[in-house]
């Protein structure tokens, strides 16, 4: 079996108010055109109850290299609102556990905060990490 | 989209003078008298095909330990493929060389099986898992707004426990199961939905562990989106489960205790798990 290409895990964590731009950044730097769906729900709250969408993902090294150049549209989005997503780009602020001294990033209403881990990083870990708990769920039954 | 040869495997499955391998003739044994449904064995090549591929197109086969599943082939010929468009949504191929599956994160991870339900037929599905962190209300397999059947695992005392769900056009009937299910556990859980009776079983490891009588009536949505989800409920309010799927039979049609039986203990030893 040959080894795969997606080397990263990558949690982001993004403030209600910039879904919108996040998922015209997910549109870039993702591999799919219905990408625009990435952040979908604010399921997660930091201690003073500020709500944020999450998404994690594996990822392959080019996905962090993209991310910090300026952006351009991929082939399966063309339509992608650039200016959305570089104003989504500008809030990044990375944890990146591929280094050797990375530092600790929150979840903060004013940035969309980001962990980079090795693949064999834990989602759950990550948004431990970050100050976030899941928001109690509806139940429908 | 139907990248298996439909027609093809289900005469592989019935035809020919060799005597057919365990997999095919479960197969055969739930499919074969028309049966709706899907089965999905979370390994690349099965029956000598691919099944796995990193993209919801079907372009790109999962070839490695690591790669992300955007489509998951149904091998029962039926058709009902498992895929998600969303490319961080995607859950995880994984192998430790003897056991394979497909890994959610249980933060957005969950493949979506088109509506397969046969509204007033019997229901079956049977699904192989290793339990993650246990969380309030996470969906190992529902519908949106809780529509047709699926189960619930929730968290108790930091372990996971079974919340079968039936959703009739009578009205949604559920009940808590005794069991408890412990990070790294693997379980075989299966649920039943006895049209004629209104009977509804859930089995945990082959052993009866709740059940419940409801009003005889066909299965039903209730909501307007009609898809299914694996590892999550499709809907907007999607509750992923962390878990790994290592297999999953779904059918719409009669299955008794033998089949019942029979179908755990395939997904049993794809998990490398014995039944007591």
């Amino acid at each position: 079996m040959t080894q795969t290409q997606y080397q990263l895990r990558t949690t982001i964590c993004t403030p209600s108010a910039h879904m919108p731009d996040a998922n015209q950044l997910a549109l870039v730097l993702g591999e799919s055109a219905h990408d625009d769906k990435t952040f979908a729900g604010l399921n997660y709250e930091d201690a003073d109850g500020n709500l944020y969408a999450v998404c994690s993902t594996v990822a392959k090294p080019l996905f962090a290299e993209m991310a910090g150049q300026p952006l351009v549209a991929p082939a399966h989005a063309p339509d992608v609102d650039l200016e959305s997503a570089t104003r989504a780009q500008a809030l990044l602020v990375i944890e990146d556990r591929t280094s050797g001294d990375p530092v600790p990033v929150q979840a903060s209403p004013d940035h969309i905060a980001v962990i980079l881990d090795t693949r064999f990083g834990e989602a759950q870990e990550h948004i431990a990490s970050m100050g976030l708990t899941l928001v109690p769920s509806e139940e429908e039954l | 989209m139907n990248i298996l040869n439909d027609g093809l495997l289900m005469g592989q499955i019935l035809g020919g003078g060799r005597r057919p391998d365990p997999l095919r003739a479960l197969i055969a044994s739930l499919y074969g008298d028309g049966q709706q449904g899907a089965m999905f064995i979370p390994k690349p090549p099965v029956l000598g095909q691919q099944v796995l591929f990193q993209d919801s197109d079907g372009t790109t086969p999962v070839t490695a330990d690591g790669d992300p599943v955007g489509l998951m082939l149904d091998i029962s010929g039926r058709g009902n493929h498992a895929s998600q468009e969303t490319s961080a949504r995607r859950p995880i191929y994984r192998t430790d060389g003897s056991i394979s599956w497909v890994a959610g994160d249980g933060i957005d991870d969950g493949l979506v099986v088109p509506d397969y339900f046969v509204r007033d037929a019997d229901q079956f599905m049977s699904f192989a898992i290793r339990m993650g962190a246990p969380k309030l209300l996470r969906y190992l397999a529902g519908g949106d707004r809780d529509s047709y059947l699926g189960v619930i695992l929730d968290e108790v005392a930091g372990q996971a426990r079974l919340r079968p769900y039936v959703r009739t056009t009578s009205g949604t009937d559920a009940s808590d199961g005794a069991g408890r299910i412990a990070t790294g556990q693997i379980a075989i859980i299966s649920l039943r939905w006895t049209r004629s009776t209104g009977l509804f079983e859930c089995y945990l490891d082959g052993q009866l562990d709740s059940s419940f009588s409801a009003t005889p009536a066909d299965i039903a949505p209730r909501a307007t989106t009609s898809q299914y989800g694996l590892l999550y409920r499709t809907g907007s309010v999607d509750q992923p489960l962390n878990a790994d799927l290592i297999g999953a039979v779904m059918v719409s049609g009669t299955v008794d205790d033998t089949l019942r039986a029979s179908a755990e203990s395939y997904l049993s030893q794809l998990a490398g798990v014995t039944l007591p």
